[in-house]
């Protein structure tokens, strides 16, 4: 994988793997607030399971998350989850975000500030019942070790539990893909890392903002270069 | 005092308040969040009232609500009576004078709310209305507040429109300000006094309690 600036790279023929549990064939382009112009293109598909997308700052990882999210759109391309079609430029496709089913960490985690832990994770699972959405909330909440948060906002907990809060809020809804934000943040609690390590069979955990060295001290096998 | 009088003004400003409340949320909505490229005349038509000469709004609102003119002529056909100098008429004026009012500070804080926490409940699979319920309008309270402070306390003390509008009849379109206008070119400052102090410790009131509230950037309450 590469990202050049401008000029436009050659277009490359897309390696399709029909396992893929995330296939990503796009091409973004942005203008950076220097001025400069930046072209993302990327093809690459994904297995399920667990995989880091590395690279400098400003390579565009986070440009290739949030259009898997549905919160940028892609100039052309396909992404496809599974067997969803997310975006199709050529069939005029673009699955708004909230039909997605992406769990999505912000780098600022993003919690609902007016919300208590327990209401920010159960947000998500508003097609569930009252008590299917307390169960589902309580387990996740369980195994991350935030239980004892549930009547708090987010401004009365400290900055590692309102990630494992953004982590538990993204992953209850169960999502198809998960960006759970930055790993070398998350690996240090090791229930957050065992939650990752078991992801449900046919999906996808795409990391960002991991770099080389990260991949190799905790030798993860899959990583795309961007 | 003629409580008459202010009985009247106090069921305008309650009245006037509410349609803002229900007409402005949307309008304001959709200010914030719009990216028509024609938006700013509809802002610049929402503003208007708060430059323009109360007596213009009123004198184009008057022609609006006459016999001549097809709202004014559904209206009698409807009701046997033309909406100029009713009741009626005087909230249609007020809600169209009030309108900045509500509108700004709505849609000022719901453009202040955080566009990542918009995105989030969109990746969490909630449509814009949801959103807008359990995301946009919580936390854009304070702004809500300012609002309907704002409108309250103005249509209270309105009066170049509500003069063009609704005339001074008792009991139907004679409000508080108008009273005081009646008392003072009778010579009567005293009882003008009255009712002017009354009119000023309630916007007192009404402003120092919205800012107060509005101290705290949240709700006191967390929501569910």
């Amino acid at each position: 994988m590469a990202v050049e600036i401008a000029p436009k790279p050659p277009d490359r023929v897309g390696r399709e793997n029909p396992n893929a549990s995330l296939l990503v064939q796009i091409k973004k382009h942005r203008r950076l607030n220097t001025g400069a112009d930046f072209l993302l293109d990327v093809d690459f598909s994904l297995p399920a399971g667990i995989t880091i997308l590395f690279g400098p700052s400003g390579a565009g990882k986070s440009t290739v998350l949030d259009c898997v999210a549905g919160l940028l759109k892609p100039d052309d391309g396909r992404i496809v989850a599974g067997q969803r079609i997310f975006f199709d430029r050529g069939a005029t496709l673009d699955l708004p975000p909230n039909r997605r089913n992406v769990g999505y960490v912000f780098q600022d985690l993003a919690l609902f500030p007016h919300l208590t832990t327990e209401a920010n994770i159960e947000y998500g699972l508003a097609r569930h019942s009252s008590r299917k959405r307390k169960e589902l909330s309580a387990a996740i909440s369980q195994s991350l070790g935030i239980s004892h948060l549930r009547t708090r906002v987010p401004g009365q907990i400290s900055g590692g539990e309102k990630q494992r809060v953004a982590l538990a809020r993204a992953l209850v809804i169960n999502p198809c893909v998960s960006h759970p934000g930055r790993p070398a943040r998350l690996e240090r609690r090791t229930s957050c890392a065992d939650s990752l390590r078991q992801p449900q069979p046919g999906r996808s955990i795409c990391f960002g903002g991991a770099s080389r060295i990260y991949r190799k001290r905790k030798g993860y096998c899959a990583g795309h270069s961007l | 005092m003629d409580w008459q009088a202010f009985t009247l003004t106090l069921r305008l400003a309650v009245l006037v308040t509410a349609i803002l409340l229900v007409i402005g949320i949307p309008l304001a909505y959709w200010i914030a969040y719009s990216r028509w490229r024609w938006k700013f005349l509809v802002e610049a038509v929402v503003a208007m009232p708060l430059v323009l000469p109360p007596t213009v709004l009123g004198f184009y609102v008057l022609i609006a609500l006459g016999s001549r003119s097809p709202l004014g002529q559904w209206w009698q056909s409807l009701t046997g009576h033309t909406l100029a100098f009713t009741f009626e008429g005087l909230v249609i004026g007020s809600v169209f004078y009030s309108l900045p009012f509500s509108v700004q500070p709505f849609a000022n804080s719901f453009a202040a709310v955080d566009p990542k926490l918009i995105a989030a409940s969109a990746t969490l699979g909630a449509s814009s209305l949801r959103t807008a319920l359990r995301v946009i309008i919580p936390l854009s309270i304070s702004g809500l507040w300012t609002g309907i402070a704002l409108t309250f306390a103005h249509t209270m003390g309105e009066f170049g429109v509500v003069l063009m509008v609704g005339g001074n009849i008792p009991g139907v379109t004679k409000t508080v300000s108008i009273d005081i206008y009646d008392k003072v070119e009778a010579g009567n400052y005293v009882a003008a006094n009255d009712t002017a102090l009354v009119l000023l410790i309630l916007s007192f009131v009404v402003l120092a309690l919205v800012y107060g509230l509005n101290r705290r950037r949240l709700p006191p309450w967390p929501w569910k």
